[in-house]
């Protein structure tokens, strides 16, 4: 058995075929590295509860005190008045804007999602308030934040009744 | 901890608690670790009287500085 010359044997053919292997193995060790590192979402807010609960009669709240209320359904009010989420962020930064304490008091109805209070919580931080007042817990009957105050209540039916003439 | 049960089940570090003996629990994890901070976790479906309802109960332990947290995708 003689060896044939090296000149004279038949080289492989060109491989046309991409080789993928690296490929996957850069793609896996990527898909780790992005499993590991993605942190599960979770928003958190710092309250202080107070030691003492105040009473304020309806009649010494200041006029210009903000409240802003999570209702039941979902949605949001400022001071009674209902908002979508970005005209509330944008009007509640106005209005911080040109106070000295940035304070906002944030209530909620009891069924309202606990998603959507901690949502509130984060906007109003968001919107420059510097201090959080959270109200305390009411019945659903006694909760009223949702509810138009009676003087806009009346000059929306005025406004309804004249329009509707 | 407060998961979505009816009523809703609370945990202190992972281990199931009650209302009645939240105070001693959440005692007992504080000595292990004075410096820990308080963080109250809620499931986002959970309603806020549920979730209040706990708060009200640390408070009146004498916790008035908490961490609120909601789990699930945040709202932009």
């Amino acid at each position: 058995m003689s060896k044939k010359p090296k000149g004279l044997q038949k080289s492989k053919p060109p491989q046309s075929e991409i080789n993928v292997t690296p490929l996957i193995d850069v793609v896996l060790v990527l898909l780790i590295i992005f499993m590991v590192l993605t942190p599960i979402t979770i928003s958190e807010m710092s309250v202080n509860l107070p030691d003492n609960t105040e009473t304020v009669e309806q009649d010494d709240v200041p006029k210009d005190q903000l409240l802003l209320a999570v209702c039941e359904d979902g949605t949001y009010t400022l001071n009674r008045s209902p908002y979508e989420v970005e005209p509330l962020r944008e009007d509640l930064r106005k209005r911080l804007r040109s106070k000295a304490k940035k304070v906002v008091f944030v209530d909620a109805h009891p069924d309202a999602s606990y998603d959507r209070v901690v949502h509130m919580l984060d906007l109003a931080r968001d919107a420059g308030a510097d201090r959080l007042g959270m109200a305390s817990l009411k019945k659903a009957d006694e909760f009223t934040a949702c509810t138009p105050s009676p003087a806009e209540g009346e000059a929306g039916e005025a406004e309804a009744e004249t329009s509707a003439g | 901890m407060v998961a979505p049960r009816t009523p809703p089940e609370i945990y202190v570090d992972m281990t199931r608690s009650e209302p009645d003996s939240l105070i001693t629990d959440i005692n007992e994890a504080y000595q292990e670790d004075p410096q820990r901070s308080l963080l109250v976790k809620g499931d986002k479906n959970l309603t806020w009287q549920e979730v209040r309802e706990v708060m009200d109960v640390i408070h009146s332990g004498g916790m008035s500085t908490m961490l609120l947290a909601v789990e699930g995708a945040k709202e932009k």
